[in-house]
């Protein structure tokens, strides 16, 4: 079907071709002055020297007060010392590189790895290792031995050929790595889970022609593969993200309405059945993950494309009643991507103070006590996200 | 085809140096007439947004950075100006129309059998047709159809199924046909 829609496609829009002389009209069109970067050099030497004078006394005080931690990541959310924070399980998360800005609004990043790191923001271990590829979404198996990711397009290819992607398994340190599905071109492979019993793997498939799209099951090596959700026509974005109950007999995931990734939470049975919505339809949030004593969800609402609306985590009980907002960052900062520590007391999450790239925080469960617990050098960009907190020592 | 601008060839455009300008950009016109055609429907507009952007990109060269990939930055500039000239011009539907009348042979068949795709192409919101044409068209990866846009990239992609699911009744009788 995707080839047949490529086929038409140019069959009905190469009826016209570029003149011939279009690059030349091209370029005698410009303008006769310099590009205009060249004005910013037009300020008189008096002030060039008072602006670049201002600028540094700026960020070596600004610089200064961060290192000491004075400067909160928001508001509400002061940074606190790390001696306070736990020391068991580690910490997966995708880290992308590229330009400022990238992996947000549809920036690009050059490339994105796995990496795991302990609570207390030490023993960063890189999982993957790929220059175009990107690996994102980990997720821990009960044990904490095997992480399930997936991969955005095969490793080993080029940049910008990311047509379908695949789900991946391997050890908690980065080794025997394994593909679990493979998908054509238009198919979406993503967000896997596994199962607390270890033996299943529930994920979302997108499907551009939108035949495939749903919550999916399959066993831990790949087998035996069962739709569980088939979202409607008006949901758009798919049903996406899931996550198991505690008890690994019901799913909850997003469901997305609108092209801005709008989501409602939704609970079913892994065998589909009693499907039941638990945010307000109002309301627009994603990637929920269930607490380990199974009386809550927490998540996130999405960054809303091109708008100034900010991202902030939330906590629901699985009956829908108790939404509470447990981070209030304002824009353009956000923190998105909560998951729970395995005991239930502490959530993980990516932030941003709207100064600098994206962050790995923690704070107690009820939203206090928040500290970053990991942030890069100045001078290097990337994008923090897809956080999971498992077990392994 | 080089995704990178070189670092030396920017820095002689941001120069002034129009000769490498039309080294950077210049490979990438016919790319940017193909998205223009398939927003605008019309050559001769295409054609000016295509214009029109390469002189909003020599004026922004100042944001290109030289590591940056160089054909989202300027598609992205040429997308920009097909929805200003979309928000502008009430007629375009009369205007394509007249074009699309029925022929006997060569170039004009093709115009016919193109016909109807373009018809529904055209009933689309203007964001969906947007990333239907830099990924059908263009050939572009989703990735990249993000970054030319600047939306996240589950919204290109419930915007590619929203267009799709609105135009499969077309694509099925193609399919039924061949």
């Amino acid at each position: 079907m995707d080839e047949l829609i490529r086929r038409k496609m140019h069959e009905a829009l190469e009826v016209e071709q570029p003149a011939a002389d279009l690059r030349s009209r091209v370029l005698s069109t410009l303008p006769a002055n310099e590009p205009r970067m060249r004005r910013v050099w037009t300020l008189s030497g008096q002030w060039a020297i008072g602006f670049v004078a201002v600028l540094l006394a700026v960020a070596v005080i600004g610089g200064l007060l961060y290192s000491r931690g004075v400067l909160p990541i928001s508001p509400a959310s002061p940074p606190l010392p790390k001696s306070g924070l736990p020391a068991h399980g580690r910490i997966a998360f995708t880290m992308q590189f590229g330009p400022p800005g990238c992996g947000s609004s549809g920036h690009l990043c050059d490339y994105g790895n796995i990496f795991s790191i302990e609570p207390n923001g030490t023993g960063l271990r890189r999982l993957t290792n790929v220059a175009t590829g990107l690996d994102q979404d980990p997720a821990w198996s009960p044990t904490g031995d095997r992480i399930v990711f997936d991969v955005a397009f095969p490793m080993g290819s080029g940049g910008y050929e990311g047509t379908s992607s695949n789900l991946f398994s391997m050890d908690a340190n980065g080794g025997s790595m394994r593909q679990l599905t493979s998908e054509p071109t238009g198919v979406f492979d993503g967000d896997p889970v596994i199962s607390p019993d270890g033996n299943r793997i529930a994920f979302e498939r997108f499907d551009l022609s939108g035949r495939l799209t749903g919550i999916w099951l399959m066993n831990g090596d790949g087998s035996n593969i069962v739709r569980v959700t088939m979202p409607p026509a008006s949901a758009a974005g798919g049903d996406q993200r899931p996550d198991f109950s505690p008890d690994g007999t019901q799913l909850t995931f997003d469901r997305d309405g609108s092209d801005n990734g709008d989501g409602v939470i939704y609970i079913v049975g892994i065998d589909g059945q009693g499907l039941r919505q638990v945010t307000p339809t109002s309301f627009n949030f994603v990637r929920p993950r269930w607490s380990p004593d199974g009386s809550k969800l927490v998540f996130s609402n999405p960054q809303g494309a091109g708008t100034a609306a900010s991202r902030n985590i939330y906590v629901i009980e699985t009956d829908g009643s108790g939404l509470l907002a447990l981070t209030h960052m304002s824009y353009p900062g956000f923190a998105g991507g909560p998951a729970w520590s395995p005991d239930g007391t502490m959530i993980v999450y990516d932030v941003y103070a709207g100064t600098d790239s994206i962050q790995l925080a923690v704070m107690h469960a009820d939203g206090s006590n928040p500290i970053v617990i990991w942030h890069h050098a100045p001078s290097t960009n990337f994008f923090a996200a897809s956080t999971a907190w498992g077990t392994a020592p | 085809m080089r995704l990178e601008a070189d670092r030396e060839l920017i820095d002689r455009a941001k120069a002034g140096d129009r000769l490498a300008f039309d080294d950077m950009v210049g490979p990438l016109v016919n790319q940017a007439f193909r998205l223009a055609f398939g927003m605008l429907h019309d050559r001769a507009s295409s054609e000016d947004a295509v214009q029109e952007a390469a002189v909003r990109a020599w004026r922004k060269l100042s944001n290109l950075r030289p590591e940056s990939p160089l054909r989202p930055w300027f598609l992205a500039i040429v997308a920009n100006q097909c929805r200003t000239t979309l928000r502008s011009r009430w007629w375009s539907v009369i205007r394509v129309d007249q074009i699309e009348t029925p022929g006997s042979s060569g170039f004009e068949d093709r115009i016919v059998r193109g016909a109807d795709l373009r018809a529904a192409l055209r009933k689309l919101a203007a964001d969906q047709r947007e990333v239907l044409v830099l990924r059908y068209y263009l050939d572009l990866p989703l990735e990249e159809v993000a970054s030319i846009t600047g939306v996240p990239m589950g919204t290109v992609k419930s915007r590619i199924n929203r267009g799709l699911a609105a135009m499969r009744p077309h694509f099925d009788a193609v399919e039924a046909l061949t």
